[in-house]
């Protein structure tokens, strides 16, 4: 796994959103065996209680589950899918509207502008 | 302790092993010309012995400075030892060296001149005078370096600086010996009992300085001890 | 939680200069700290009496509820910043040293994580590059089973290769009975491994909290904070 940390904001957060963005995508499927909390460590090359903070946060959430002895799992809560999808769609959409208004854009800009570059970025895509 | 002892030998072997080589060679060497030098010879052959004896010496003082003075004390400090430990260990090193270099001395020495003045001596002193005396240099080497280890430390904690720390060990040495030779003179003219070793020969020593060297021995060795463990900042 | 590591108000004063004013500081079990600072701010210093050699002029410091002494130096793996192994060792000479003096020394360990290091024991001590002794000297601190590791710039003069290298041995072999106190001042390559950080400056702590906790309210990574700290 290959990760580029923004320093400036907590490493479990990231480490969260990652773990969502792998399940959201289906690169994570229901019950997947996620690594070790030492493993994950090793890899990202962060402390192992960061790790273990992530997890536990992700367990709290129904995310993944942990089976004494033998590791944590990805959760196969109904629509966790979607309701991942949900949750991710609308943290960007708040941030780049609230980042727009700051531009200052009125509403109906913002969604003109949305529907002009929507198809341009699809060609990219 | 016997850890201690172990690294210290071996990482003074080259030195010891330099010393006893240049010591045989030195005499194999003096044996071709015992003929035509005559009593030059085991002259010569006991310089050697003298000379490679101060060289272990000196050798045996770095085992205390070079703890106090280089980075390898970093590793000796921060061992799980206590100051008497680390103390007696260095003391027993410098006992183990110094014979080791006397009995290669002195055997080349008697080979060298075919053990006559080895059978002199035996004839004049019996052997449990003889047991005596080489105590007695043992314990004159061990109190001496006691007393030197002492000074080191005390110039090592008191003046922090490296090379006024070495020679303030040297000044505190120079004057502790004075007040040291000074106070065993006045006990021995306090108390003049004096003890006969055996009873034909007149080797004799005074009580009095006796008792005072054992105590300063032991007062030094528990300071010394107690400073390496308590005092001395790396 | 227990704190492995208690200090307050420690001072240590030479002749000329007062290396450390007053610093207060504690380490839970588990933790990883960052002790943070510029050269000559305090940090070696306060890592020195930790580790025993050297001796505060007031204040206290325990670790494990003892002050420093023949106990606490079995219970803390102390990482110097000087050249300490003995001139005439081989790697495995060293290796037998440790485990001759320190009773919580793993050989196994010592000899894999020689191995992760590419370090061959038969080399000697004295023919290894400055990043090689700095790794040999790890794999030696790291093997013991201590309570506390006390690490004075791991990173110090290593190649960037190397520095990944000892990253990951610090994290592979660092266990949650134990802590550890790492001092730099590149904050940059290891900030992530740290859960908790102490600023120190002028023989002070001016700053200590979690890592998280700092990015979060700061919005800043502990690189930037330190930058800001001492500019």
């Amino acid at each position: 796994m290959d990760l580029e940390f923004d320093d400036k904001m907590p490493i479990y957060l990231q480490i969260m959103d990652h773990i969502k963005m792998d399940i959201a995508t289906e690169k994570l499927k229901a019950n997947d065996k996620l690594p070790s909390v030492r493993e994950m460590a090793t890899m990202l090359k962060v402390n192992p209680n960061t790790l273990q903070r992530a997890y536990q946060e992700l367990e709290r959430l129904g995310i993944v589950y942990t089976q004494r002895g033998m590791g944590t799992f990805v959760g196969e809560r109904k629509h966790m899918i979607d309701d991942l999808k949900q949750e991710m769609a609308k943290e960007v959409i708040d941030s780049f509207i609230l980042r727009m208004k700051r531009l200052g854009f009125s509403e109906e800009e913002i969604i003109w502008s949305i529907s002009k570059n929507i198809t341009e970025v699809n060609k990219h895509v | 302790m016997f850890h201690l002892i172990k690294y210290e030998l071996r990482g003074k072997l080259l030195t010891i092993l330099g010393i006893c080589l240049t010591v045989i060679i030195g005499n194999l060497f003096l044996m071709t010309k015992v003929d035509s030098w005559q009593i030059g010879a085991p002259v010569l052959s006991g310089f050697l012995g003298g000379g490679a004896l101060v060289v272990i010496c000196i050798a045996s003082l770095t085992l205390m400075s070079d703890y106090l003075y280089d980075d390898q004390g970093y590793l000796l400090f921060t061992l799980p030892q206590s100051g008497v430990s680390i103390m007696a260990s260095r003391l027993i090193t410098a006992v183990i060296q110094i014979s080791i270099v006397m009995t290669v001395s002195v055997s080349m020495f008697c080979l060298l001149d075919q053990g006559r003045l080895l059978n002199a001596i035996l004839q004049q002193v019996e052997i449990h005078e003889l047991l005596y005396f080489i105590l007695m240099h043992l314990w004159t080497v061990v109190s001496t370096l006691t007393f030197m280890y002492f000074c080191m430390v005390v110039g090592r904690i008191a003046l922090k600086g490296n090379k006024v720390g070495k020679i303030g060990s040297f000044i505190i040495f120079f004057l502790l010996s004075i007040a040291r030779t000074g106070l065993s003179v006045a006990i021995a003219n306090l108390f003049p009992q004096m003890v006969q070793i055996h009873s034909v020969t007149t080797m004799t020593m005074n009580v009095g300085s006796m008792i005072f060297d054992i105590v300063t021995f032991g007062i030094l060795f528990m300071a010394t001890s107690y400073l390496l463990e308590h005092k001395v900042d790396l | 939680m227990y704190n492995v590591l208690e200090a307050e108000n420690l001072c240590k004063s030479y002749l000329n200069k007062r290396a450390l004013q007053g610093a207060t500081l504690t380490i839970q079990q588990g933790k990883i700290l960052g002790l943070l600072g510029p050269n000559g701010s305090g940090k070696t210093t306060f890592l020195k009496i930790a580790a025993g050699i050297l001796h505060p002029s007031s204040g206290k410091l325990l670790i494990d509820g003892q002050k420093p002494g023949v106990y606490t130096k079995s219970i803390v793996s102390y990482l110097p910043d000087t050249e300490y192994l003995f001139k005439w060792m081989k790697i495995k000479d060293a290796v037998q040293y440790f485990k001759d003096f320190y009773s919580d020394f793993d050989e196994k360990k010592a000899f894999a994580l020689l191995e992760f290091m590419k370090l061959d024991a038969n080399s000697s001590v004295k023919s290894l590059s400055k990043g090689m002794k700095e790794k040999l000297k790890l794999t030696l601190v790291l093997s013991r089973k201590a309570k506390l590791y006390i690490l004075d710039e791991p990173l110090g003069g290593v190649d960037p290769t190397a520095r990944e290298k000892i990253l990951d041995a610090i994290i592979n072999n660092f266990s949650e009975n134990s802590s550890m106190i790492i001092t730099t001042h590149l904050v940059n390559d290891i900030e992530r491994i740290f859960d908790e950080v102490a600023f120190i400056s002028d023989g002070e702590i001016v700053l200590q909290g979690n890592a998280e906790e700092l990015r979060s309210n700061k919005n800043k990574s502990i690189d930037e904070l330190y930058r800001e700290v001492f500019q």
